[in-house]
């Protein structure tokens, strides 16, 4: 991480919300985060936390309607992104900004061929001829470890396994050299072999052409192995946001501590009950007044039902949303 | 805990389930060996974890223990009599004890029936409920935690938890001894995952259930297993106590997968060396020959590629399918150094 690195990406206040039948969800509730140039930055948080939506709406891709970003402010090196017209945002996508995602096949088109999938963003983005994209995407396929690489050109999607797609996907997204490389979940849907390929694969990418990552995932683990800094959200809002190795150590906030806690970890005595968090995930569309975690806080008091709490500074570069931040720090 | 001496409950001898694959006009249908050749001894009490990666063929095997896919050759002994021989209704008989919960709790249960009927409907089936089915689906309720007054509701009004909590009521409403549990909380948030882990582990305490818990979560598996069987390309290739196939594997492939497994610890993180395995699983259609592993091991020598490897006992209770490993000599990086060869054969 680099500490004196400035931000290639802020985010203030964002709200992204989408209109349903019962009534208007605010996915995303005033989130701010900062990106420093060259880190990678963890996005935890659990079904309806809207880690999703956050990156969408920095990649612009929230459909609308139902959806809006209704608030806040998103600057990427300098550019207001929110109020870019369309046509720049897409000069912007894939080539300084790329995105990859759980399900490969959200990125490949199932009927077009993997050379003409790799070679159609540096035509437009670059500027190639078709023989210059050609020797650029078999570079790519090499660089993620696809040996066959020009055998491979000619085949479609369908022909390859998961791990193979993911890394099609991923020479797509790094084919221009993005600053900055957005992953929602991108090795969820792998087996653990091929997944600790691709992140190690991600690293190294990132080590060499000094990317900025957004790395959005609900495992911990892989959070604790690829992350600078991390941020835990819960109910469309940032709950904590911490150094890595701190946010481990010493939680300030009583959501991630649970998250934490619930984990099996190999020194866990065998028929002695897990953690648990009780309750459901929470319900977006109906939530509590004051602090949205509050019907599942083993910590929480009358205040906590009733006013919203505050984004406490906890330590440098360390905050906590919570009433008793200081607490559950303390407590550590 | 089980002990060691625990009888069996359930004895898996030699389970085949091939299945035809492809064919046309001018090429041959191929085998798939979904699951080649299985032995495994389940004991009363234990939970057995069933780990590999997907198209192992440990989903197969779940199944193929309750006949949900039918077996190709091999028998499945419960009670003293063979699963796999059962007539149909010889073996819908059977089903009262011999219950499966599913990974998805979305799919596997009917849209259109309230929670009551879908907890109820195995008591209706197999006759053990004489008139109203009330009060046993409100208790069945209490025990996995979800609120009887609900039990008019449909599936869609729950969560994916809750909805997990209504498979397991189902699997339980029969009152069986043996439940394979296929990815049960896979599909479940984090926060949820430990719920449903400690909800089994209550219950197998409580009515002295045997687990047969299969995913690729190793974390999970080693918390919730009694021993755990690794599978790869449709065979079994170790067998040891939870502990041990987590802290002491002894098979290459099992220790490339323990350590893939992210740890939740920075510090762990950071200085942890990783085995990456090179390339993807092989297809079942065509594995390769001898050890199916050989083409990503590390350690593979020529005989790798011709001999097939057996489980045998390396340690007490730790088996193992290793040429390159005996019980004198199971440490296969000491063994690679010291210029061994096939020890094992």
């Amino acid at each position: 991480m680099n500490e004196n690195g400035h931000n290639i990406l802020s985010v203030d206040g964002l709200r992204t919300q989408f209109a349903t039948e019962d009534g208007v969800v605010k996915a995303v509730d005033g989130v701010s985060f900062e990106l420093r140039k060259g880190e990678t930055l963890g996005i935890v948080g659990e079904s309806g936390s809207g880690k999703s939506v956050t990156s969408l709406s920095i990649m612009r891709l929230i459909q609308e309607p139902p959806g809006k970003i209704a608030g806040g402010k998103i600057t990427f090196d300098g550019t207001d992104l929110l109020s870019l017209p369309m046509n720049d945002v897409r000069k912007l996508r894939g080539k300084r900004i790329a995105m990859i995602f759980q399900d490969p096949m959200t990125s490949l088109n199932p009927f077009l061929k993997i050379s003409t999938q790799l070679t159609e963003v540096t035509r437009l983005h670059l500027g190639h001829n078709a023989q210059q994209a050609r020797d650029h995407a078999i570079k790519m396929l090499k660089l993620v470890g696809i040996s066959d690489a020009e055998e491979r050109m000619d085949g479609y999607p369908h022909e390859l396994s998961g791990g193979m797609r993911q890394r099609v996907m991923i020479a797509m997204a790094l084919s221009c050299d993005p600053e900055l490389l957005i992953a929602d979940e991108p090795t969820t849907a792998l087996d653990v072999t091929i997944q600790a390929q691709i992140l190690e694969l991600i690293k190294e990418l990132k080590d060499r052409m000094g990317t900025s990552v957004i790395l959005i995932t609900h495992d911990l683990g892989v959070v604790a192995g690829m992350t600078d800094r991390v941020i835990v959200m819960y109910a469309g809002k940032v709950f904590e946001i911490a150094p890595t190795a701190e946010l481990f150590k010493r939680p300030a906030n009583p959501y991630t501590r649970g998250l934490l806690r619930s984990v099996p970890d190999p020194e866990h005595e065998r028929g002695v009950p897990l953690y648990q968090i009780p309750g459901q995930p929470p319900d977006v569309a109906n939530l509590p007044p004051g602090c949205s975690f509050a019907p599942r806080c083993e910590r929480a008091e009358d205040i906590c039902r009733s006013e919203f709490p505050p984004f406490v500074e906890i330590d440098p570069g360390h905050h906590s949303l919570c009433h008793f931040a200081q607490e559950v720090f303390k407590e550590a | 805990m089980t002990e060691p001496n625990e009888p069996n409950l359930i004895s898996i001898q030699d389970l085949k389930v091939y299945y035809r694959s492809g064919g046309g006009l001018f090429s041959a249908a191929k085998t798939v060996k979904a699951v080649d050749g299985v032995s495994l001894e389940i004991r009363k009490g234990e939970t057995l974890g069933l780990v590999g990666e997907s198209g192992c063929g440990k989903s197969t095997l779940g199944r193929a223990i309750l006949r949900l896919t039918e077996p190709t050759a091999g028998k499945v002994i419960y009670n003293g009599r063979d699963l796999a021989s059962l007539s149909g209704s010889e073996m819908r008989e059977q089903r009262k004890h011999l219950q499966m919960i599913f990974q998805d709790p979305y799919a596997s249960l009917n849209p259109r029936m309230t929670v009551a009927n879908i907890i109820g409907e195995p008591l209706r089936t197999f006759g053990i409920a004489n008139g109203s089915t009330d009060e046993r689906v409100a208790e069945l309720m209490e025990t996995v935690g979800l609120n009887p007054r609900f039990a008019r509701r449909y599936p869609h009004e729950f969560s994916g938890g809750q909805r997990q909590r209504v498979g397991i009521a189902r699997a339980l409403s029969v009152e069986p001894e043996f439940i394979v549990a296929d990815e049960p909380i896979s599909a479940l948030d984090v926060s949820i995952q430990a719920q449903i882990m400690n909800l089994m582990q209550r219950l197998q305490a409580e009515k002295g259930l045997t687990y047969l818990f299969i995913s690729h979560d190793l974390r999970a598996v080693r918390h919730l297993s009694d021993r755990v069987a690794v599978m790869y390309l449709g065979k079994i290739v170790e067998v040891a106590d939870g502990k041990v196939i987590y802290d002491a594997p002894l098979m290459p492939y099992t220790q490339a997968l323990v350590s893939a497994v992210p740890v939740p610890d920075p510090a762990i993180e950071a200085t942890r060396e990783r085995i990456v395995l090179a390339g993807d699983v092989p297809s079942p259609i065509d594995p390769p020959s001898g050890c199916h592993f050989h083409t990503r091991c590390q350690f593979a020598i020529p005989e790798c590629s011709r001999v097939e490897p057996k489980l045998v006992e390396i340690k007490p209770r730790h088996f193992a399918a290793c040429i390159r490993i005996n019980a004198e000599n199971p440490d296969i990086k000491a063994n690679a150094a010291a210029g061994l060869g096939a020890v094992g054969i």
